[in-house]
């Protein structure tokens, strides 16, 4: 278990102190842990299955069943871009590809090599009437185009 | 209170106390198709086989339906029939069917339902079976996700009867796959071996690690001299395959086609059962003498000593290091041909034995003590290969000497049946009073666990016994919170004990209390009973082990920790 020592592994003891080592609130933990790493690292999972005496294959079931979990390294910022229907009306596909430009990203490899970029595809953000719509983080922008979409990147890349 | 009834295609069907419809129609002669359904394990409907029609026309899940009086339902409406096809042509669509090459053709549910319903052809062109890799890790069973149908047996199987959850489902839609998490391979993951996911998986998803080539090779090998020792639970799991009746044991036919497919000697692992009773009563006395830090656990089976390796490693000191009989009769063999070029042939009801006889220990004197381990499975594979009319074979003994053995020895294949032959041994008395109370003292029955205490002298001894890894968990959670005290522990990792191994021919709780009945059969039919009257002990002793017992009979794992 290498990475778990010192302050990950006050951490995660932390959470599961919080939860009181409780299985039935598996997705609550999961959900801290994820909040503090963007993603599941696999040794946090390893040590809290054996802490909430779930098996390991049972918590990756439950890891890779949810959407919203990741068990990869996500960049600084994760770009949610809506492809729903309204948003695909207004043209939701250009702003993709040109956020996919401006990151270097892809379908394929979602995450820029700089690890500040990860861009996911979701199927609605419920905000139809701001289409198209990014989320960045948990920032939303509303009306997107390629310009105020390459123009957003710039902008992070320089806040860094 | 009248009987309750329901009606199920017309017929009406007396039930008790069913888990479900599916139950009572099959007690009721009506076979109901199910792939994710066992009578062991909780249950899950998701294979959509079981559907039936009530009277409202609606379809539901037999195996998740209570019957209640007057209950109607129909099971070969056209209704069923054709969600059934259906169901079968989607499950066909996403499973690799290479039916004439596959190793469980002719064992297979999904092939049987096939053929039974009539579904010639899948559902589309286009196959979407799993393309995770094969896992070929273990010793024991091999993993092939493109032949998983996901009814989840091999999970429940693995988290419910052995507590362990080695693997489970991942992702989901349609790229849900069975595995370990995190893309592990089987054998870094607290996998044993024991196989009961490879018994309980209606496909080829999962399966024994059949070496049957290795076999032919040596036995057609003019050089090697083919040892080959059989386990208790053979005897009883051998039968079944070949039509013949589950509850009386095949110990003369076994023998006889052992050696007519070309076994130069052959031996009844019964025998070093008997030793490891003078072994593993002798040490336990020796712990209770000392003081020693009891509970002992039993050593025989390779499931249990490897959920202690990979589960509560610091019981492992408690774990008597006993050699399992199968070692045992690895060590005499070595002694007995010293110099021959033997091929030394283990056939165990088990599949961890596998991982066993590859373990570094079981080596002395640079010599492997078992070269191959066959299943009960595999056997039944080879005797049918060579043709042999298994029922119709006359009975032949083992050889000599190492063949004589006792009814202590046979009971090893049924939970209790370790400890049963310690108590005989202990109490030193084979007159027909003493084996009757013995055998009433609460050591006999195939419940998960089992407590009583013996009194042996002015020694007593409180002692428990669990089968199913399941139930030794339970157990030792009651040890360790001081809940219960022991002061002899006798764990098998298959439910009911070997008679129910991951090796041998899948079968029902009924066939395996038949099993059970026919290893009490081969020891009624026993004239000795208690080990220390074998008579070949005495030949293994002085002339085998000449001192050299403890060296030879015992194994001391790592987590054994220090001895002297």
């Amino acid at each position: 278990m290498m990475m778990m020592e010192g302050n990950d592994l006050k951490f995660i003891d932390s959470v599961l102190e919080k939860y009181g080592n409780d299985k039935t609130k598996i997705i609550a933990i999961m959900q801290d842990v994820q909040e503090r790493y963007r993603y599941l690292p696999k040794d946090a999972l390893e040590y809290i299955a054996g802490k909430v005496g779930m098996s390991e294959s049972k918590l990756y079931g439950v890891a890779t069943f949810y959407g919203n979990f990741s068990l990869n390294a996500k960049g600084k910022y994760v770009m949610k871009v809506c492809r729903g229907t309204a948003c695909h009306v207004r043209k939701s596909s250009t702003v993709l590809q040109a956020l996919y430009d401006a990151t270097g990203t892809s379908e394929t490899d979602p995450n820029s090599d700089d690890g500040l970029f990860t861009l996911e595809i979701v199927s609605c953000l419920g905000a139809c009437g701001l289409s198209p719509v990014v989320m960045v983080n948990d920032t939303v922008h509303a009306a997107m185009t390629p310009e105020k979409a390459r123009a957003l990147v710039e902008q992070l890349r320089e806040e860094g | 209170m009248a009987d309750k009834k329901m009606i199920i295609d017309g017929i009406e069907c007396p039930f008790t106390n069913e888990r479900n419809v599916l139950e009572v129609a099959r007690k009721n002669g009506i076979d109901i198709p199910s792939l994710c359904y066992c009578e062991n394990l909780s249950i899950y409907g998701g294979c959509r086989l079981c559907l039936v029609e009530n009277e409202k026309g609606v379809l539901d899940a037999a195996c998740s339906m209570q019957p209640r009086n007057g209950l109607v339902v129909y099971t070969h409406s056209k209704k069923v029939l054709e969600s059934r096809h259906t169901t079968l042509q989607l499950l066909m669509n996403s499973h690799r069917a290479e039916c004439l090459t596959c190793e469980e053709s002719g064992h297979c549910k999904l092939q049987e339902y096939a053929h039974r319903y009539n579904v010639n052809e899948p559902r589309f062109d286009e196959n979407t079976y799993s393309k995770a890799p094969l896992d070929v890790s273990s010793p024991c069973i091999t993993r092939d996700p493109s032949k998983c149908i996901l009814c989840g047996l091999c999970v429940r199987m693995c988290a419910e009867v052995q507590n362990i959850g080695a693997i489970d489902f991942s992702k989901r839609g349609k790229k849900a796959v069975v595995g370990p998490g995190f893309g592990k391979m089987l054998i870094d993951t607290g996998c044993v071996g024991c196989g009961q996911c490879a018994a309980v998986c209606p496909t080829g998803a999962i399966t024994i690690n059949r070496q049957i080539p290795k076999m032919w090779d040596m036995l057609n090998d003019p050089k090697k001299r083919v040892v080959v020792q059989y386990a208790p639970s053979v005897r009883v799991g051998l039968a079944e395959v070949f039509g013949m009746p589950a509850n009386v044991p095949v110990t003369g036919k076994l023998v006889t086609a052992l050696k007519r497919l070309g076994a130069d000697v052959v031996y009844d692992t019964n025998l070093t059962a008997d030793l490891t009773i003078m072994e593993e009563s002798a040490e336990f006395l020796e712990k209770v003498k000392s003081g020693a830090k009891l509970p002992m656990f039993t050593s025989c089976c390779p499931g249990w000593i490897q959920h202690v390796e990979k589960a509560h490693p610091h019981l492992m000191p408690q774990v008597s290091t006993c050699g399992s009989p199968m070692e045992m009769f690895g060590a005499l063999i070595r002694q007995q041909f010293k110099d021959e070029d033997v091929y030394s042939v283990a056939i165990m009801p088990c599949t961890a034995k596998k991982f066993e006889a590859q373990r570094p220990e079981l080596e002395k004197d640079g010599k492997r003590l078992i070269d191959l381990v066959l299943t009960t499975d595999e056997l039944a594979r080879l005797i049918k290969a060579a043709g042999i009319d298994f029922a119709n074979l006359p009975d032949s003994e083992p050889d000599s000497p190492l063949g004589e053995y006792t009814g202590a020895g046979v009971i090893f294949g049924v939970t209790g049946g370790v400890t049963e032959a310690v108590i005989r041994r202990v109490l030193d008395d084979a007159s027909p009073d003493t084996l009757k109370t013995i055998a009433e003292c609460g050591v006999r029955g195939l419940q998960g666990i089992k407590a009583f205490t013996v009194t042996a002298g002015d020694l007593s001894i409180r002692i428990a016994v669990a089968n199913g890894l399941g139930n030794a968990d339970k157990l030792i959670e009651k040890v360790e919170s001081g809940e219960e005290q022991f002061d002899f522990i006798e764990v098998m990792a298959c439910p009911n004990g070997c008679i129910g191994g991951g090796g041998q021919p899948p079968a029902s709780n009924a066939r395996k209390a038949e099993r059970c009945e026919a290893i009490f059969r081969a020891d009624d039919d026993c004239a000795l009973k208690i080990p220390q009257q074998n008579p070949d002990l005495a030949y293994v002793y002085d002339e085998l082990l000449k001192g050299r017992a403890h060296e030879l009979l015992h194994i001391h794992y790592p987590l054994h920790g220090h001895h002297e």
